[in-house]
């Protein structure tokens, strides 16, 4: 009886391996420099259980503190944890060591251009189609407010146009006012040059459901 | 961390019991659980019983959590995969008789969900199933539950039927028999 336990444990453990995609690790770095506009002072303990539940899963810790400090030990689980090659363990250490002891970052104004530039790499690296298209970090914002790249590529255009101003949208339906026309997408470059900033979002909306379908079915569904 | 105490305010199956319906275990069942997430209410269930209980969960930070349980207690099975898929199910159940299967996923094909997991038991089980009519129409919980009686008189007996208005809002409790 402890075998059929200790064997389904097992499989179940390989499973959940395989459904940790890399795209976890653009939604918390993108949700760090979000943290870093509201408040340059927060504390990041939050944010370290939530990266130490996919680089080290299975460990017993429970309490913050105690958590924060197997983090500073560069413990990584290789065998059940999320896949990370060099270069993205080398981003894990960057955050690591820019952390004081009361976890907060040590220059916050300098890290948020390193950040943004970590951005840059891993969204070139997963999504290269989309991310000539738009800045990194709004990209990084859409795939944070759906959950992840599955539940972004089947939605229509129009939804990643709008998304962002959903109260805007029903204030619309339900009495007559006018109706948005651009939600997160709104402050990309491509929008603020242009004078028609409603027709210029519904062309960069159409652009973007394309690309990210084909980045989806080239880079992910392979693996 | 996990104290003694079982909130019902967390756990459906202890609201049930709080409004006065039948759900108490006599102490050898085996359980088939759809909707574990991080196993609150399956770690007291463990307690009560020697039989062996089968999570069912599918998101990857909840059952991280629940792996974390399963390797404390010795009674408890995990199944990393999605409830509609049965095959699945199937494989890992062999032949271990079910005696109770519990549902607690709020979604809006819940009675679809339902109807395919009750072939993997047999007419004598238990089906319990918490009801959550927000996830399935905006109208208000009684016009709802009109409707899914309709469906659920299909397949099931409905044997008893509670809401567990004070501890969570807009649910529905249901004991019931495959015809």
């Amino acid at each position: 009886m402890e075998q059929i336990i200790q064997k389904n444990i097992l499989e179940a453990k390989v499973r959940i391996r395989k459904s940790l995609q890399p795209d976890l690790l653009i939604i918390f770095f993108t949700r760090i420099i979000e943290d870093l506009k509201n408040n340059p002072d927060t504390e990041f303990y939050g944010r370290i259980t939530e990266l130490n539940l996919l680089i080290n899963p299975y460990n017993t810790k429970e309490k913050k503190e105690e958590i924060f400090k197997e983090f500073l030990s560069e413990k990584i689980d290789k065998k059940f944890g999320i896949k990370l090659d060099e270069q993205e363990i080398g981003f894990i250490n960057i955050f690591r060591e820019n952390l004081t002891k009361e976890c907060k970052l040590k220059n916050p104004k300098v890290m948020k251009g390193r950040l943004n530039g970590i951005l840059k790499i891993l969204t070139k690296k997963y999504l290269p189609e989309s991310s000539q298209l738009i800045e990194p970090f709004i990209l990084g914002k859409l795939i944070s407010f759906f959950g992840g790249i599955k539940n972004l590529y089947y939605r229509p255009s129009s939804t990643i146009q709008l998304i962002g101003a959903e109260i805007a949208l029903f204030r619309h339906k339900s009495t007559e006012s006018l109706s948005p026309k651009y939600g997160i997408i709104y402050h990309s470059k491509f929008i603020q040059q242009e004078k028609n900033k409603g027709k210029a979002a519904r062309q960069l909306a159409n652009n973007l459901s394309k690309s990210i379908k084909i980045d989806y079915f080239r880079k992910f569904y392979e693996n | 961390m996990r104290t003694d105490y079982w909130n019902p305010n967390k756990s459906k199956w202890k609201a049930a019991e709080k409004v006065g319906m039948n759900v108490k275990l006599k102490g050898e069942e085996n359980i088939l659980y759809l909707g574990a997430s991080s196993g609150t209410t399956v770690g007291q269930l463990s307690n009560k019983t020697k039989g062996l209980i089968f999570a069912v969960e599918i998101s990857p930070h909840m059952a991280i959590k629940l792996v974390k349980l399963c390797e404390q207690k010795n009674n408890i099975i995990p199944i990393f995969s999605d409830a509609r898929d049965t095959k699945y199910t199937k494989k890992i159940l062999e032949e271990n008789h079910i005696n109770i299967l519990f549902q607690d996923i709020p979604s809006a094909d819940q009675i679809g969900i339902l109807e395919k997991n009750s072939k993997l038991v047999d007419d004598k089980c238990k089906i319990f199933l918490s009801l959550k009519t927000q996830s399935i129409s905006q109208k208000s919980p009684e016009e709802t539950l009109k409707i899914v009686k309709k469906q659920l008189e299909k397949n099931f007996k409905i044997i008893g039927m509670k809401s567990i208005e004070p501890y969570h809002q807009k649910h529905f409790f249901l004991i019931l028999e495959k015809r």
